[in-house]
């Protein structure tokens, strides 16, 4: 009995450990993140950025326009001091209401945010920000949402 | 709410299976991409063909030529153009969308299809009889129509401008047409008019915003018109089919004559009458996403060191009722495939 249990234990703990792997990649792409948004660095912020986008609770379609919001903050000096990640995890079927409870951000979350994607929440000096993530092993994270300052 | 889901699911296949326009991307440079019914995004190439539905977005280095019709539309870097199509006076009238940023049409003579065709900005709409003229759509949703030769007519909140060769008219958004005015050929640039209605708007957002709300309000209540039609329409259909269910098995021949002559054209008129409710349902889903987006990233991002200041809570406040009227008139009326 225990001998036919090992198999299945030994890949519960495989998963286990590909989830938490995964979580604490999106964490340190999360920081990565952060410090772009820090520097002004919006090309790099852009190419990270997914088509659609979600800024709050608009839907940005438009390559120009998400590049037209890494570009303003940038120009606007904006950082977010002292980040802590507060909670992180996979996103559930209810998250999208943290963004809006709107029907467009229900559908946007079930359309285009993958399935292993990673609802990262931020304390800072600014307020609490949400961060979407998800996506490659190697390699930057992809950002889908980002919603914040709120206070 | 379930209503409306209910006959926009049995209406859309009809809808978009019924009609074929002849359009097609005749030259592409740098990046343009095809947006389908279904919310695809595709780069878009030569010779790809369009359809009812379609939005193609131009890149900060983009540009193409559309063939509609043997009609060339050029659209310029940064636009959002689309293909719609409403119904007026019980015909299908194609309906080519500047949305966002600038296109170019030349139409050399109207085939019988093309008779009804019209062009529309979110601020305005234009009535063409062979003509070239260019039409832009500023970051506020006004709009600024030039004719370099021909005749177009702008239409917005019920005034009309006929404007002939080497004339323009500007159109706020949620207001009429203003006057006319004098255009020397390739005098129009559109980067600095556009840079102008952003200074405009930067001196006075909640002004700008509440624009916008009024052209959705316009929206609305062309949507609440036709939708009432549509659904006196459809009840009208569902009547005229439980009829038709009632003819018994030895009246096969009768009743394939009042299928034919009593709803087959009713079928076809109510499948017509949802194509305005679908226009401008579009219609205001283009205001919301292409121009309130873009204002709100631009306010938010410039507020972001100052969220607690006066500007920006009263821009906040006029947005919010924005979203709200959206959300209560216009998302009923769309589906997950719009989003």
């Amino acid at each position: 009995m225990i001998k036919r249990l090992i198999p299945f234990l030994l890949f519960l703990f495989i998963l286990g450990g590909c989830a938490t792997l995964n979580i604490r990649e999106q964490e340190e792409s999360i920081h990565d993140i952060i410090t772009l948004i820090n520097k002004g660095e919006n090309n790099t912020l852009m190419s990270i950025s997914a088509i659609p986008f979600l800024f709050d609770s608009e839907i940005i379609l438009l390559k120009n326009d998400i590049s037209l919001i890494w570009e303003n903050l940038a120009k606007a000096g904006f950082s977010i001091h002292d980040p802590a990640v507060k909670e992180i995890g996979y996103i559930d079927e209810e998250i999208y209401a943290l963004f809006s409870p709107s029907m467009e951000v229900k559908t946007f979350f079930k359309k285009y945010i993958p399935e292993k994607a990673v609802l990262a929440t931020i304390s800072s000096k600014e307020g609490a920000f949400y961060f979407i993530t998800g996506g490659k092993r190697t390699g930057p994270a992809t950002l889908f949402a980002m919603k914040g300052p709120v206070k | 709410m379930k209503k409306v889901t209910a006959l926009f699911i049995i209406w859309t296949g009809f809808f978009f299976s019924v009609y074929g326009q002849e359009a097609y991307i005749e030259y592409v440079e740098g990046e343009v991409h095809i947006r389908d019914t279904n919310g695809n995004i595709e780069e878009a190439y030569d010779d790809d063909e369009l359809q009812t539905g379609d939005t193609i977005i131009s890149g900060a280095d983009g540009f193409a030529e559309i063939n509609f019709d043997d009609s060339l539309i050029r659209i310029s870097e940064n636009t959002v153009f689309q293909l719609l199509e409403n119904q007026t006076a019980g015909k299908k009238a194609n309906v080519l969308s500047c949305v966002a940023g600038s296109i170019f049409l030349k139409i050399e003579t109207l085939s019988e299809d093309q008779l009804d065709l019209q062009i529309n900005t979110p601020s305005a709409n234009c009535g063409v009889r062979g003509t070239e003229f260019t039409v832009f759509s500023g970051v506020d949703g006004s709009s600024l129509v030039v004719v370099e030769k021909g005749k177009v007519a702008v239409e917005s909140l019920g005034k009309i401008v006929e404007l002939s060769k080497e004339e323009g008219v500007e159109v706020n958004a949620g207001e009429a047409p203003g006057e006319k005015f004098i255009v020397l050929e390739g005098k129009v640039d559109f980067s600095q008019w556009n840079e102008k209605k952003l200074t405009g708007f930067m001196e006075d957002p909640i002004r700008a915003v509440e624009k916008v709300e009024a052209q959705l309000d316009d929206f609305v209540n062309k949507l609440n018109e036709v939708f009432k039609v549509y659904t006196e329409s459809y009840n009208k259909l569902q009547q005229e089919r439980d009829k038709l269910a009632s003819f018994s098995g030895d009246q096969e021949e009768e009743k394939k004559a009042y299928y034919k002559e009593t709803v087959f054209p009713l079928e076809v008129k109510t499948s017509n009458l949802y194509l305005n409710v679908r226009y401008y349902a579009l219609s205001a889903l283009s205001l919301r996403r292409y121009v309130m987006g873009r204002l709100y990233i631009i306010i938010k991002t410039n507020s972001i060191r100052n969220p607690d200041s006066r500007e920006y809570r009263d821009f906040t406040d006029v947005y919010k009722s924005f979203l709200s009227r959206f959300e209560t008139n216009i998302v009923p009326h769309l589906g997950e495939r719009d989003i």
